[in-house]
């Protein structure tokens, strides 16, 4: 069972992004997100310090 | 070999120009008039452009009488994702935000299949933004499946499935950051690549995701999509993702015999991690035997599963999307539709370490990808763990609870093949993935040309799509 996350909490999260949203749209997201967060959660697995993200700059154009 | 010529495959179509046996405006008014008669049911087009296709097919039809033919794909229909801007023709991403957008230039992609002589037929629905959908608040309703069109097609490149499908078109130009080529690929019983990163260019194809999108081509057959691979590839400097690799023959291997070539079945993806179909984990099964009896050596393979794979790939891509739609989606959000607009809102809920992490994670996967590889040359494994469900059951959270089986490769940008792999009890189309190396994509194709050499399923036509002339005669 994934986590649910409380109507307060999530009007935080929202209230971050300037997202107007309808309550129905406030509904649907704060059901959907605790299935992207659990998908978030699974990548903070400990690696190490230096590890490097796939995307690199190349300074270069 | 049909007498329709809307049944005929790109090659066929080609060789048959060449030899004076069929003329590009009598293949491209067969495509319009089917289109006239099927796409109000199979609502495949966004933008039809039936007058400026029957002007390049007369000049392609005066360059192969002059001699003066400039590629096997001139005079060839092709139908364009409206993610892929047209100079001149309004280029929507199937969104009302974007309804009235006209281009100035052309995608590079677009460039090249102008400059091959193909015969642009218009422009073909996808997922709003090559995300949300089957949707049925755009201002036009979702395409329908040429196989039986209560279903869907798959998506995002929707349209392109469809049209590709039914013969309306005999190529078509897909996108794909999770499976968006493959998908309506397996769905609708074609073949559709998605390159390798990098191999084809995507300047002028509106984003949802750079660091993931791939765009390519879709049509009948697999040898189809390297001719079409063959004008598509090359570096763009316009692109800052664009490899700097060295110029292959993409169609220099089919035909070959693929004997000794070395084929890992991933099981785990589609008997463990997705749970597939019987019907798709039979079909899967049955290629493997063909591929044995065409001498491949088969061997099981194990990935990181596919979970891994699904994590890297929606959070990079519901970042990278928010990134892009933010501003309007804090403005305009009801230019969006529903789908669209929710899936790409959750990315604002992520935070700036989820995606690092996400991104970290993702060369892990790709090492861990390439070791399971080394003693392989190819991968196969299911290409859809279902096929077509109806357009009015297709779940709206579906990707966020069960792990996608085309995302891995989205992940690791290798080259994967779709391909039909016969039909399940219903007749809708089952299909498989083939999967290869960094820039072996001519390795795939040449597998999957002989896969479909050997199983018979290409002479296989939707009844709808066979059947049209008789319809409108009637």
């Amino acid at each position: 069972m994934k986590e649910t996350v409380t109507p307060e909490a999530f009007q935080v999260l929202v209230d971050r992004t300037g997202l107007k949203l309808t309550p129905k749209q406030f509904d649907e997201l704060r059901g959907a997100y605790p299935k992207l967060q659990a998908l978030a959660s699974r990548l903070k697995t400990p690696r190490d310090v230096a590890a490097e993200p796939a995307a690199v700059f190349s300074a270069k154009v | 070999m049909t007498t329709d010529p809307t049944l005929l495959t790109i090659a066929e179509a080609s060789a048959l120009f060449e030899s004076k046996k069929l003329s590009p405006v009598e293949l491209t008014k067969a495509c319009i008039a089917k289109t006239e008669a099927l796409d109000p049911t199979l609502l495949s087009y966004l933008k039809f452009t039936p007058e400026a296709a029957l002007e390049t097919a007369k000049a392609a039809e005066a360059a192969i009488t002059a001699g003066k033919r400039v590629s096997p794909l001139q005079g060839i229909p092709i139908g364009l994702k409206d993610i892929y801007d047209t100079a001149g023709v309004t280029t929507t991403g199937h969104s009302r935000l974007m309804q009235q957008r006209v281009p100035t230039e052309d995608a590079t992609t677009v460039a090249k299949l102008k400059e091959a002589g193909c015969v642009i037929t218009g422009k073909l629905g996808t997922w709003e933004f090559a995300i949300g959908g089957p949707s049925f608040d755009l201002f036009h309703p979702p395409a329908r499946n040429p196989w039986n069109t209560e279903c869907q097609t798959g998506g995002s490149s929707s349209g392109s499935g469809a049209a590709v499908a039914a013969g309306l078109v005999l190529g078509a130009m897909g996108s794909d950051t999770g499976g968006s080529i493959r998908s309506p690929s397996a769905l609708c019983g074609i073949a559709g690549i998605k390159p390798t990163y990098g191999l084809v260019s995507r300047k002028g194809v509106l984003p949802l995701s750079q660091s993931l999108d791939h765009a390519g081509p879709m049509a009948w057959t697999t040898r189809d999509c390297a001719m079409m691979l063959q004008v598509l590839a090359g570096h763009d400097p316009g692109d800052p993702a664009s490899a700097k690799e060295a110029a292959v023959d993409f169609t220099a291997m089919i035909g070959k015999p693929v004997k000794g070539l070395k084929v890992g079945v991933v099981r785990h993806f589609y008997e463990k991690d997705h749970v597939a179909t019987d019907s798709v984990r039979a079909a899967v099964e049955a290629s493997l035997a063909v591929f044995k009896d065409m001498g491949c050596i088969v061997s099981e393979v194990t990935l990181p599963p596919l979970i891994e794979f699904a994590a890297v790939n929606m959070v990079i891509m519901s970042c990278e999307a928010y990134s892009i739609h933010e501003k309007h989606l804090i403005e305009t959000p009801e230019l969006y539709g529903e789908i669209c607009r929710d899936r790409i809102m959750l990315g604002s809920l992520l935070s700036g370490s989820d995606y690092v992490n996400a991104q970290k994670r993702r060369r892990e996967l790709c090492a861990e990808v390439a070791a399971a590889m080394a003693g392989v040359d190819v991968l196969v494994t299911a290409a859809s763990p279902f096929p077509a469900q109806k357009l009015a059951e297709v779940p709206k959270w579906l990707m966020y609870d069960k792990p996608s089986i085309t995302s891995p490769f989205n992940v690791t940008g290798l080259p994967a093949l779709a391909t039909c792999a016969g039909f399940d009890a219903a007749g809708m189309p089952l299909s498989i993935q083939i999967v290869g190396k960094p820039f072996a994509d001519a390795t795939v194709l040449a597998l999957g040309d002989a896969y479909e050499a050997a199983n018979g399923w290409r002479a296989q036509r939707p009844p709808l799509a066979a059947n049209w002339g008789a319809k409108a005669a009637a």
